[in-house]
């Protein structure tokens, strides 16, 4: 399962990177969209909670705090995706949470 | 003899539980993440007390009411002031809290009543007792201690020798936080630690802060000439301090990697002063890495050189230096150890696990007091408790409340309320009589939670809650499931057909989205006069395609390509279907590079006038099959009907040909509303049982061979055999029904194991080879190719390389006539 994982990852960062260069939909992330669905019909599933609402209830991300303590959290960066397998996490994600 | 079975690793840094199974250890994962590891910390948050990862991420933000490393002050008078409660807390209740925490990984439904506890060697008599202590308050009726050096010797030579009867060793334990370092020997048949040295601040978190500091923040110095960058990376609520852990993350990311890598690269995107940002690539590499750490690695090897200078032991006296703490995966640590001791470096067990998992085989072999018990034989604490649940059942919002009566309340008792994919989690609260909790959803599916109950010891308490299912956004206005299978018309080439691939399910709920990959089955020239349809169809997707209703078409015309669509290249189809039904279809051709889409309305038929015309076509043919077959049968009765349908199919094909494509009439709809009706009788009813019986005929004939090789030949693979029985244990099932389409699935499963069994077993590769190579000219389509092919083939069966010979057998089929023949009477969709 490790190297699914990986994978998942990995594609994650390409397509950070793809949306961040703006770099053409036929060009990369048609590719990664078709990775992304191998990878599901494998049962692995990946999402990325960037500008979701946080809470210490949320156990699908492992977040590291920054700023000053409020109620209004929101995961800020990602720096691995949550990835399920069959619907189970079995990859918390790795985030950046501030008070916005 | 009952036995203890259950051991807990209770470390300053991290924890783990794992149970003796009678042969083997498990390791218990964290049902939360899956993780067998659990942060030894706690924290307090408002009436929360959270435990381990979720308290981890508040150790820096909110250290008044967060606690870690607390084993250091075992067996002290010190305690922790919990500011948000105002109240003390002892480095025992925090131990307790983490032992408890660990119970809620034992998935198996047990209350282990007693447990094995590992301690530092350096733990003296209070501080055991303290821990002890901790196992009580945490529920254990029985708590036995066991030294860590000890229990991961156990692991390491239970696992990997019968029976360590003599000798000394060293056990180096180089963890997240802490090192320490154990001489162990075995006297007058007794394991026993003989010398012990330590350093509670060393370990792999201050490796990663070092990666930090002195690699990763001078490179950012050098790259975007932020000098401040340090004092902004190092202050609260400065402007870098988000970056701070960012670099941590990454840094302890890195470490892992240049444990398996030389180098590593680290990639940021950062502010620069004037708002820009900045692109920054570092790379690490592990000579760096090693030059930061090292200092640190001589440290610890001076402390291991101590305890054998005080013991006055020689290299020679040392059987083999035993590693654990996750710190050790480091090569450099290895590497060093074995150079400057000379000593035999064991690294075969699994350093984070392996106190845990000795804890475990010693516990396997203790004699216990107590009795484990099931979840179910608990006590009578809770038998007339009950909880009613109050809660929407469907939602828009991310967020829903749960509400909840507690009749018969009993005090001392806490709740828990959890979502089963692991991504939600209340902690432990406790219970009140009336209690609500706003749970976190996940969109466009159904969210699942479980109420779960614990008592003071955290061990479940027998109530029966039950799960709250709480669906999110994916009833519509009309909340309505699809009365019929959505499908895709395909190819089926090798029936010179075509089929109906599922899209979406009868009964699915709207709105549905699916992506399909499929590849082009034949070569559609450019400017030529076929074309690539994209058939979508509502009805049975077990049916044939021309027994369902269009909903929709795309039709790509070759006129309209820039290149030949090669068969093989790829088609990605995105199909949705909206609340009202609506279908959308984008389509891109990989080869050409070129976007079709289309949106089809319910309240509109969908026919390609050429598609009818192919169907009928086909419909007549297999008609005028069956009649012929009735005929040969001399069963006039069935040929009496396949003569009418016969005629009527050419009917409808003389009007579908006289029509004109742009015609206004709905003439194009009522043929093929009468050609459904056609279908139906041809595929529903008794006559297609020719085909039916034909392909069941074609099937046992593969089957009588697989079984003659499966019984015959020795190098017929497990895999072939298991697939072969796998096929036959099936087979009534699917022959009992006469549904064509699912004999012919089932065909095409045999084929594919007929084929593969042809290709990689080595006599039958030789045997198809010798039928080839014996051919006669006429049956090849290039002889002057198949000859050479033959000749390749007979110097791979020399040489015996069955890869090159499976590539000359595949050739040679592909120039047989025949083979031509399959594929150039193909039509259809053009997508396979």
């Amino acid at each position: 399962m490790r190297p699914l994982v990986d994978i998942a990852n990995q594609v994650h960062i390409l397509e950070k990177k793809a949306e961040k260069d703006k770099l053409s939909g036929n060009t990369y992330s048609r590719p990664l969209q078709r990775i992304r669905q191998a990878l599901l019909e494998l049962g692995i599933s990946y999402h990325s909670p960037d500008g979701e609402p946080y809470s210490e209830t949320r156990t699908d991300v492992e977040a590291s705090v920054t700023g000053d303590l409020t109620d209004n959290l929101v995961i800020t960066q990602v720096i691995k995706p949550i990835v399920t397998y069959n619907g189970q996490i079995i990859q918390t994600g790795i985030v950046i949470v501030e008070s916005l | 003899m009952q036995t203890i079975n259950f051991g807990i690793d209770l470390g300053t840094t991290n924890s783990l539980i794992a149970r003796f199974t009678g042969t083997q250890v498990e390791v218990f994962k964290n049902p939360i993440g899956l993780k067998e590891t659990l942060p030894s910390c706690v924290a307090f948050r408002k009436e929360r007390v959270f435990v381990g990862d979720k308290a981890r991420e508040w150790l820096l933000k909110d250290p008044l009411n967060v606690f870690s490393s607390f084993k250091r002050k075992m067996g002290t008078s010190e305690t922790y002031h919990i500011q948000s409660r105002n109240e003390d807390i002892s480095p025992i209740d925090l131990s307790a809290l983490v032992l408890k925490e660990l119970k809620n990984f034992i998935h198996t439904g047990d209350i282990p009543q007693s447990i094995v506890v590992t301690i530092p060697a350096s733990f003296d008599t209070v501080q055991s007792n303290a821990t002890k202590q901790a196992g009580l308050d945490a529920g254990f009726q029985e708590v036995v201690l066991l030294q860590e050096p000890i229990a991961a010797s156990l692991a390491y030579f239970n696992k990997y020798t019968t029976e360590k009867e003599a000798g000394k060793w060293l056990v180096y334990d180089l963890g997240g936080g802490t090192f320490d370092v154990a001489l162990i020997g075995i006297e007058d048949n007794e394991m026993r630690v003989l010398d012990h040295q330590g350093d509670n601040y060393l370990g792999g978190l201050d490796f990663d802060h070092s990666l930090v500091i002195d690699v990763l923040i001078p490179e950012l110095i050098r790259q975007t000439g932020l000098t401040d960058l340090a004092s902004q990376l190092l202050t609260r609520n400065a402007r870098y301090e988000k970056l701070y852990y960012i670099l941590l993350l990454k840094a302890e990311e890195a470490k892992k990697e240049l444990s398996a890598r030389l180098t590593t690269e680290i990639e940021l995107t950062i502010e620069g002063e004037d708002g820009d940002e900045i692109d920054v690539l570092i790379t690490v590499g592990r000579e760096a890495f090693n030059a930061i750490i090292c200092d640190r690695i001589d440290a610890t090897i001076k402390m291991l050189e101590t305890i054998m200078v005080r013991n006055n032991l020689s290299a020679d006296d040392i059987t083999e230096i035993i590693l654990i703490g996750g710190s050790t995966y480091i090569p450099y640590v290895r590497t060093t150890l074995a150079e400057q001791t000379g000593l035999h470096v064991n690294t075969e067990a699994d350093p984070t696990t392996a106190v845990a998992v000795g804890a475990a085989y010693f516990a396997g072999n203790t004699p216990s007091r107590q009795v484990t018990t099931p979840t179910d034989q608990t006590s009578d604490l809770a038998t007339s408790l009950q909880i009613q649940t109050g809660y929407s059942k469907t939602t828009k919002d991310l967020e829903e409340y749960i509400s909840a009566n507690v009749i018969n309340f009993r005090d001392g008792l806490f709740y828990r309320i959890t979502r089963l994919d692991g991504g939600f989690d209340t902690a432990l609260r406790p219970l009140t009589t009336r209690f609500g909790e706003f749970v976190g959803l996940l969109p466009n599916r159904i969210n699942t939670f479980t109420i779960s109950l614990f008592d003071a010891y955290n061990n479940p308490v027998p109530v029966e809650v039950e799960p709250v299912s709480i669906t999110h956004g994916l009833f519509s206005l009309y909340g309505q499931p699809l009365p019929e299978d959505i499908c895709l018309e395909i190819d089926d080439v090798h029936n010179n057909a075509t089929r109906c691939e599922l899209v979406f399910s009868r009964n699915s709920v709207l709105p549905l989205t699916k992506t399909i990959y499929r590849e082009i089955s034949r070569t559609i020239r450019k400017g030529s006069d076929e074309s690539l349809i994209i058939n979508l169809l509502e009805g049975d997707a077990t049916q044939h395609p021309s027994t369902n209703k269009n909903i929709g078409v795309i039709e790509v015309r070759a006129v309209d390509l820039p290149t030949d669509l090669i068969k093989g290249s790829d088609v990605e189809l995105k199909i949705e279907m909206s609340e009202s039904r609506d279908v959308k279809v984008s389509m891109h051709l990989g080869m050409t590079d070129q976007q079709f889409g289309e949106v089809f309305s319910p309240t509109k038929r969908y026919v390609s006038l050429t598609k009818l015309r192919d169907e009928l076509t086909e419909l007549r043919t297999q008609l005028e099959l069956d009649l012929e077959k009735a005929l040969q049968n001399e069963d006039y009765e069935a040929a009496a009907r396949m003569q009418e349908l016969t005629d009527r199919a050419r009917t409808l094909q003389e009007q579908a040909k006289a029509l004109q494509p742009a015609a206004l009439t709905d003439e194009k709809y009522q043929l093929d509303e009468a050609k459904r009706k056609l279908a139906r009788q041809l595929y529903a009813n008794g006559p297609v049982n020719n085909r039916v019986l034909r392909t069941k005929e074609r099937y046992y004939n593969l089957m009588d061979s697989l079984q003659y090789w499966t019984d015959t030949l020795q190098d017929f693979s497990p895999k072939l055999r298991h697939d072969f029985q796998q096929l036959k244990a099936d087979e009534p099932e699917v022959m009992r029904g006469n549904n064509y389409f699912r004999v012919e699935s089932h065909h095409a499963k045999c084929r594919r194991i007929y084929n593969n069994a042809v290709l990689y077993t080595p006599t039958l590769l030789a045997h198809f080879f010798h039928i080839y190579a014996n051919q006669t000219p006429e049956e090849y389509t290039d002889y002057q190719r198949a000859q050479a092919e033959i000749k390749r083939g007979e110097k791979a069966l020399d040489r015996q390389n069955n890869d090159e010979l499976r590539g000359v057998l595949l050739n040679l089929f592909g120039l047989t006539k025949n083979s031509e023949a399959i594929e150039t009477k193909i039509r259809g969709t053009g997508l396979g």
